[in-house]
């Protein structure tokens, strides 16, 4: 595995409901 | 004058977790692993995924850094560097608990 700068993307509401029941 | 919150620092014997608010979870649609806390949804790259895996609550800081080099065969000092920085900013944002 190559090592790489930990990065992470901030989703915009509008997708949470997907996890939503 | 109110209270602010003190600012926690990530030393190399901290000890991070995930608060109970926080939660990785694997999403079959995008066959990719979402960070999930209330109203914010995060898409971690594997390294980030690597490093909130081993915030358990019993890891130091050091630990995780020395587990992370050997497997990704990486100079411990960049990893150092690299896995304290991600630690700090997603701690100041209340996703890691110090």
């Amino acid at each position: 595995k190559n090592w790489k700068k930990p990065t992470m993307c901030q989703v915009a509401g509008f997708e949470i409901s997907r996890y939503l029941p | 004058m109110m209270a602010l919150r003190e600012r926690a620092v990530v030393s190399l014997r901290s000890v991070p977790s995930l608060p109970k608010h926080v939660r990785i979870q694997y999403d079959p649609l995008r066959q990719a692993f979402a960070v999930l806390s209330p109203e914010k949804i995060f898409w971690p790259n594997d390294v980030s995924l690597d490093i909130l895996r081993r915030c358990d609550g019993r890891s130091t800081v050091g630990d995780i850094i020395a587990g992370l080099a050997a497997d990704y065969e990486a100079e411990q000092e960049a990893v150092a560097t690299d896995v304290i920085a991600f630690l700090q900013e997603w701690s100041d944002k209340l996703l890691v608990r110090l």
